[in-house]
This record gives structure tokens, sequence and C-alpha cells, in this order.
């Protein structure tokens, strides 16, 4: 049936409610601003490549406007629409159960705010030179006396509907995690990414509303004559950086913390191993979140905040590195030992350990209100929170994409390719932000257009690192274009590794129900004895396929996650009926007898035989689901 | 024991295949892919097929904040633009919220789980404009307690001249106290099935309402500063005026849920509309509380001069301390 353009189009994706087609467009809308955001880093760069003035001529407020606009894009714009929004508004009502998120309208309103919000955002580049004062918008430097035009306004109102977006997709993440879970899904059972995007809602719940009073006192502060941020009329400027960094900190966090329920599957994933340490990773994540709203004041050390608060902060601060380091050693613990399968998602994971790790400890460094008053606003600061949130949160898109690709597009992409891409990446990345500890160290300070020449090797070499990147940015584009062109079905579960004695033995078990279903005409027209080459590979395929065919008829689908029970583009409507989960484990048996096979003793041969992973996981998930009016009905 | 990556295997495979196997095993795949044109499967939760308000209220938001900031900074006609693209957006929002009575009363779809996600997300939207308020407090007792020196040492500058806390303010918090109850009254009337009752009750509870922004505006009217005096009058005028729009917002809210009331909508049951109202409402009352308290009655001796009572409290309570030999005043 060919439906109308008005329903093709319209219905379907502009006025849609399905959690699926909104995250399709989070996605695809992030990744649009993501190239504005990487051309706009891209003119950093190129400035900054050599001493002197070099593509600008001598335009320095369009420098800072580009600085302004790539902290922007990248915070309100690039990161969160993605992780939380894209990926978040796809998997969650898929890795939890539920038919679709709990207020589907909202959901649509508050992807559609967003396009608003970028579109004023860059609107206001193009009022008087455009905004200047970095994304932080300090009061002094945001004020009606040195950005008179109406550029900071449009910046605040963009801030303003961002911040709409982000506390309604947050309302209606908490809502649907707490009430539209399937029932026999426990709390603590529920997979790291929903627990990430959980708590994310929480922060962002409490952190934003917090930013809108802090940038609304700016905007009276701009048009209607107050003085709140104005010394002259008893305000105070320094109040602007604490509502500023109470919501700037979360917000570091809000941007890392999906990344972190992402790299948990696909390491456990890619290593066939549960993660370890399912309850202490939950643990983690809400301490971080909880820490993260007590340590705001390390942003302004030298703010002149006094000594005993300074001590504080630094205290308070260097026990985040606490709940953070758990999560790496359990991601550690989980490839430990286990059978790991490097694929583009498990790189980019691994890479996002290794990184991470290492911008965490120039955290601590900084931390230190001591050594932050020589490092404050210099490139150390820069370098420390992009290796944080380029490649801890901006890798996790990659990472993400890669992983669930297959599952959103029902294609695969090329695994050549995206391993290219990863070292692309990885090179690019590291080339550009690793040098600039040197610079920050030797006293190169932040968001100036021009240098003295003894920091222009490592420039130099940051701006190449810069270039290799761009060009990675610009290959990942050809890679989802190859990939939608090649047309490479994408299974039930593409990440199914096994051995090969495995692999064989299956087959061997199988093979008596393949030949009667599948392939006994064209079997017996050869004959056993005549078998050519070709034909036999191509018999291993046929059996591998109706192995899998076979575990799906059988509804019994294995695995760690929900998402991969589903076909592979998944339909529009998943679980209209709530699946049944089925959690077993040896620690859960005793409590959950309710949720269990009556036979239990005879419980290994009631699992489907040819599973693969069974060997590594003591968690099984079974899933029993039903589209059908019929069930429905008898459900309800 | 050789591990060999089988997927890719399968995958280059696939492309030596000849046509007809391949369209086999395409079909073989695309076998388990439902609902990819029609709409065939219904949730019993919240499903909404698809809707357009959303997208039009993005829209006009859109050009509401676009004329804004031009109002702001004084182009011509902007004005006009922006009321009739703020008209449009509420008309929208109305055309929601429509919706919503439509599928709650006539196609009763909202059953027991989505009321109760309903209150949950109406409660995680107050929790949010809680936060908004604690950050204009903390403007506030940032102010309070770093007393700015310019402005003599005290949280109200020399020159201004705040409402005595005992007199109009604290009526206008019994009033709106009040209004509060009389809404807990209807709400349990309503409860208890008594429509009558309900009403009267529900009808003074709006009175009251209205009573106490007529207060306000009277108070606005005959202070003596204004939003430009100092920071004190900055954040006064802001906090209250943040608090009387969310007023007005309470009393649209409370005015339209008892209009369901009257025309009856509500029953024993099923009366989430005038409980959440009242939420709401009671939010309101306790952040004016805050209010009273932190902006009215912490400045207590800062009232006006032209009032008999003013020197006798001055006497009560100006006692002088001495810490270290230094005046301490309080």
């Amino acid at each position: 049936m060919k439906l109308s353009y008005y329903d093709r189009v319209w219905k379907r994706w502009v006025w849609t409610t399905n959690h699926k087609r909104i995250g399709i467009l989070y996605i695809f809308f992030g990744i649009f601003n993501g190239f504005l955001a990487v051309l706009l880093s891209m003119i950093i760069r190129l400035e900054l490549a050599f001493p002197g003035d070099q593509i600008l001529f001598g335009e320095y407020q369009f420098y800072n406007m580009v600085t302004t606009m790539h902290g922007v894009l990248m915070l309100f714009v690039v990161v969160v629409p993605i992780l939380f929004g894209g990926f978040g508004n796809y998997f969650v009502p898929i890795l939890i159960g539920a038919p679709d998120m709990a207020f589907p309208r909202l959901n649509n309103f508050s992807f559609w705010i967003l396009p608003p919000s970028t579109l004023l955002a860059l609107i206001s580049t193009f009022v008087d030179g455009g905004p200047g004062t970095g994304w932080t918008l300090y009061p002094p430097l945001s004020s009606l006396q040195t950005h008179s035009s109406a550029s900071i306004d449009f910046l605040i109102l963009s801030f303003h509907l961002a911040g709409v977006s982000s506390i309604v997709a947050s309302i209606n993440f908490v809502c649907t995690v707490l009430y539209f879970k399937s029932e026999s899904m426990y709390l603590k059972d529920m997979p790291l990414f929903v627990w990430s995007v959980f708590i994310t809602s929480f922060l962002l719940l409490l952190a934003i509303p917090v930013l809108a009073a802090a940038i609304t006192l700016l905007l009276f502060d701009r048009n209607f004559n107050t003085s709140f941020f104005d010394p002259s009329g008893g305000g105070d400027v320094v109040l602007y950086q604490h509502l500023f960094w109470f919501f700037g900190h979360p917000e570091v966090y809000i941007l890392v913390i999906p990344g972190f329920g992402i790299v948990s599957h696909v390491i456990a994933t890619f290593s066939q191993k549960r993660i370890f340490g399912h309850t202490s990773m939950v643990a983690a994540i809400i301490l971080i979140g909880i820490i993260g709203f007590i340590v705001w004041a390390h942003h302004m050390y030298t703010s002149g905040i006094d000594t005993n608060t300074k001590a504080y902060f630094t205290s308070a601060t260097m026990v985040i590195a606490i709940p953070t380091g758990i999560k790496i050693f359990n991601w550690l613990a989980t490839m430990w030992g286990g059978s790991i399968w490097f694929y583009t998602p498990m790189y980019f994971a691994v890479g996002f350990v290794a990184l991470f790790t290492m911008g965490g400890l120039t955290g601590i460094i900084l931390s230190n209100a001591g050594i932050d008053v020589s490092l404050h606003d210099t490139y150390y600061v820069v370098a420390h929170f992009h290796y944080v949130l380029s490649m801890g949160a901006v890798f996790a898109i990659p990472r993400g994409f890669y992983y669930w690709f297959g599952k959103m597009s029902g294609f695969q992409y090329s695994e050549y390719l995206g391993q290219c891409h990863f070292w692309l990446t990885f090179i690019g990345a590291n080339l550009t932000f690793f040098p600039m500890h040197f610079l920050g160290i030797a006293g190169m300070p932040r968001r100036i257009p021009d240098y003295p020449d003894m920091y222009q090797t490592w420039n130099t070499f940051a701006s190449f690192g810069a270039l290799i990147s761009f060009f990675s940015l610009l290959f990942f584009f050809y890679i989802v274009y190859d990939a939608l062109v090649q047309q490479v079905p994408c299974t039930r579960n593409p990440w199914i590794f096994s051995t090969h004695d495995e692999i064989t033995y299956r087959m061997l078990r199988l093979s008596h129900y393949i030949t009667k279903n599948f392939i006994s005409k064209e079997y017996k027209k050869f004959g056993t004895s005549k078998l050519d080459q070709q034909y036999y590979s191509k018999w291993i395929l046929y059996n591998y396929l109706a192995q899998l065919k076979y575990v799906v008829k059988l509804k019994n689908i294995k695995s760690s996650t929900l998402e991969w029970t589903l076909p592979s583009p998944v339909p529009a409507h998943t679980f209209v009926v709530a699946p049944k989960v089925i959690t077993v484990s040896k620690k859960y048996k005793k409590y959950r007898k309710n949720y269990f096979f009556k036979d239990s003793s005879n419980l290994k041969m009631n699992l489907p035989f040819a599973s693969g992973i069974d060997k590594y996981f003591d968690l099984y998930i079974e899933v029993f689901y039903s589209s059908t009016r019929k069930n429905r009905e008898i459900n309800n | 024991m050789k591990k060999y990556i089988l997927n890719d295997k399968i995958y280059n495979s696939l492309g030596l295949l000849e046509k007809e196997e391949r369209k086999i095993l395409n079909n073989y795949i695309e076998e388990d892919v439902q609902f990819v044109n029609e709409r065939k499967y219904y949730h019993y939760f919240n499903d909404i097929p698809y809707t357009r308000w959303p997208f039009y209220i993005c829209g006009f938001t859109f050009l509401m904040m676009f004329y804004l900031v031009l109002f702001l900074n004084k182009y011509e006609h902007t004005g006009t633009l922006l009321i009739i693209s703020l008209v449009l957006l509420i008309y929208n929002v109305f055309g929601w919220f429509f919706d919503m009575l439509k599928e709650s009363m006539v196609f009763g779809r909202y059953n027991r789980k989505v009321r109760k996600t309903l209150v949950a997300g109406f409660i995680l939207f107050l929790v949010s404009e809680i936060l908004l308020f604690a950050g204009f407090f903390w403007t506030y007792f940032d102010r309070f307690f770093h007393l700015p020196g310019l402005l003599g040492g005290r949280s109200v500058p020399f020159g201004l001249e705040m409402s005595i806390w005992y007199k109009k303010p604290l009526i206008a918090t019994l009033v709106l106290i009040t209004s509060g109850y009389l809404g807990n009254a209807a709400h349990y009337w309503m409860k208890m099935k008594d429509w009558h009752l309900s009403i009267f009750y529900s009808v003074l509870c709006i009175l009251f309402g209205y009573l106490f922004l007529i207060m306000q505006l009277e108070e606005y009217m005959h202070l003596l500063f204004d939003i430009s005096d100092s920071v004190f009058g900055s954040i006064f005028y802001l906090m209250t005026g943040f608090h009387g729009a969310h007023v007005i917002i309470g009393m649209l809210f409370l005015n339209f849920q008892h209009d369901r009331l009257y025309y009856y909508h509500f029953s024993q049951e099923r009366n989430l509309g005038y409980g959440l109202a009242l939420v709401y409402w009671h939010f309101v009352d306790i952040i004016w509380i805050l209010l009273y308290v932190s902006l009215y009655l912490l400045n207590y001796n800062y009232g006006q001069t032209e009032n008999p009572y003013h020197s006798y409290f001055r006497i009560v309570t100006n006692f002088t301390f001495f810490v270290n030999g230094q005046e301490l005043k309080v």
C-alpha cells in the first residue's frame, strides 16, 4: 500500500509520537549540528596553526564568536540530543520492554523545540559581530556595556529553549522508566544504559532550572535596567558564576553519563561476559550524579573565593574520582578473562576507557586549587576537558552508532571501514589534544587568536591532528552512505560470536532439522558425494541462518538485553504486550520462583540448545512476547 | 582454539550469491519485519497515533522569542507581531489541552497507569519550578548575607522603604493560604459527592486567589521604589513578579478546572485535573510563604517611615550589642 505524501512525511516524521522515529530525528539533527560545530573548530585550529594572523584578517571578534558557538553547539545541540535524546529515545523503551515513552506528545515537543533553539543560536552569530563571550556568558563581558547588540539576548533565549527541551525529555524518561517498565523487570536489573539515562534525567531536572534563573537575571540586567550583576547597584558578578556552574558542572556529567551506559553494554557484549559488578556500576552513577552537584566552584578558583571554600571544593572534587574509578575498574574487570572480540564498537569502547582515564587524571591535577591558579584558563584545561568530553562523550556517538546501526537501519556497516574510521579518529583526536597539555603547562592561555612563536610547534601538530579528525568525520559520513547503499542485511543479533568448534558442533546437531526443512531438495540434486567447495560454503551459511531462524521461531531468544530479541530494522511498534523477562541466575533462583519455570531442576533442557553464549553467561533473559491482538486481550 | 569472525564471512558471501538465492535470503530475514507502512497494533498506555500541536507550538515559540528580542531592542512594529505570535501559541497550547480532554473523557484512554504517570510527571515539573525559584532565592540571600557596603551595609538600602510585614503582606499571605484551604475543601466535597458544596468552595477559592492578585497589584502601585532601584529593588520585583506570574497561571488552571467541575466532568474517583490544579496552587502558596519570610519578615525594621507603629518597633527591635568593642546592629 502506497501512502500519500501527507501520510509519509508529515504524519510519520513530523507529527509523529513514535519514540523510534523521534530518536532517529534526534540523531540526524545532532549529527547535522555536530558537522557545523566541527567546522567551527576547524576555523579555530586553522587560525592557530601558525603564529600571526592566518585566516581571519584581524577579525578577532569573529574568532571569539567561533569559540563561543563551538561550545554552545557542542554542549546543547550535539551531544545531549544524540546520546540522551537519540539513543535514549530509541533504546530506553525497548530495553525496558515498554511500548512507547510515557508522554508521546511531549516527546514530539521535546524534539521540535530544539530546531528553534539552534536557529536562535545561529541568528545570534549574525547580529553585530555575534556573541564573543565564551559559552559561559560571564556578565561583565555579556552585559550591555560590552555586548550592546541583541546577539546575547538571542543566545539567552536559545539556552532557554534548549533547557525546556531537556527538562521535558527528562520528565518523560523518568516517568517511562518508573511506570512503563515491564513488571517482571526490577529496577536493579535494568540495563546500565537505562540507568544512566535515568540518572541523567534527574541531573537535567535539577540543574537546568538554575541555569534558567541565572540567564533570566542576565536578560533582566540587559533589558530591564536591573542590577543583579552590576556592582554599581549593589549586584554581585561572582554570583552569576556560582549560579552558572551549579548548572555547568552537572552538565558535563549529563554529557558523559549516557556514554558510560553505552560503554558498559559494548564491553559486556564484546567480552562475552556479564558486566562486572552491575550494582556497583549503578551506585557509581548515582554517586557521580550526587557529588556532581556539590563541586561547582572548582571552575572558579581564580574568581576570588576564600581559602576555606577552595579547600572544601578541592577535596569534594577529588572524591568524584572514586565512583569514576569504580566504573573504570569494573570495565577492566569485565574484559578480564572474557573472550574479547575486537569490532569497531569495542575499539571505541576500549579507546574511551583509556582516554577517559587520562582526562580524569588531568582532572585530579586541576582539582587542586593551588595548581589551578597557574593552570586556570590555559590550554591545559582545554586538553583536560577535551579528553573527557571529546574522547569521552563524543566517542560514545560512533560507539553507540556502530553498535546499534544494524538494529536501527537493518543494514550492517562495513567492518573494515569502521575500524579504519576508529584509527583515524583515535590518532586525529590524540594528535589534536595531547600537545595542548604541553602548551598549557608552558602557559598558553585559552581563547586567543594569536600566540608567541615559542608555542608554534605543538600548535601546528594540534592543527594537523584536527585536520585528520575532520577527515575522519567525512569518512564517517561515507561509511553511513556505504552501509545504506550496499544494503548488507543485518541479522537479529549481529554480535553473536563463537569459536570454530562450537559452530561445527551446533551445525552437527542441527543438520537433521536443516536438511529436512530448508535444503533438502537442493541437497538431493547434487548428491552427497559431489559437493563442491562453493556449495559447501553456502551450506555453512544456510546452516547458520537456519540456526538463527530456529531460535527465533521458538520465541526463546537469549541475549543480555532486550533489543536483540527484535527483528533487525526494529518495527515501529514493539512490545505492545509487555514481555515477560525472566532473569535466571544462581543468586536469584531462590526468591524468584514465581517467575521461573516450574521444572527448574531440568532448566538446561528448556533453554534453546543452539545458543552460543550460555557458556559465558550466568544470567539469562528469556523473552516471551507476541504482538497479536489475542494475546493482548488475554494479558489484560 | 582458532577463532574466526563468522559474521564477516556471512556478509562477504552474501555478495557472491546469485540473485534468486539472495531473494530467498532477504525474504528469510524480512519475514519478521512487521509494520513498516501500516499501523496494526495499539497498546493501552497513552497510545497517540500522531499529533500536530507540538510542532506548531514550537514554530510559534520560535517566532515569539524572535520578536521578543527584537521588541526588547526597540525595533518597530515588533510588539504587534509578538502579541500575534503569542496568541497563536496559546491557541495551539489549548488545542493540545483539549485533545487531552477528549482522550480522557470521550475515548476513555487514561487508565490508572496513565493517571499515575501524569501525576508523577506533574510533580517532576514542579521540582524543576522549585529549582528555578531556588536560583532566585540564592540571588536574594547572596545579597542578604553579603551586604554591599555601597548601599550602607543594609539589606534594604537607604531611601528604600519596604511594606510592613504585619500589615497588607500578612493579610495577603492569609488570603492565599485560605484560598488553598478552600480549594482543598472543594476537592474534599468532590470526593464526598456533594456538587453544590464543591462548587461553593471552589468559587470562594478562586475569589480569594483574585483578591490576592489585587492586593499584590495594590502593593506594587504604592511602593516608592521600582525595579531599577538597586539590587534589592531588582530582586524584590523579580521574585514577587515571577510569583505573581505563577499565581496567574494557577488561577487560569483553577478557573478551567472549576468550569469542568461545573459541567460535571469530575466524579468521586476521577478528579485528577482539579487535584493537579490544587497541587500547583499549594506550590504557589509555599513559594509565597518563603517569599514572605525572606522579603518581608527578615527586613522587618526597614518598613515605611510614615507608619505610626514604625518607631515603636524600632525601639523594641533595635537593641545594640557590643561584640569585641564594636557595635552590632540586629
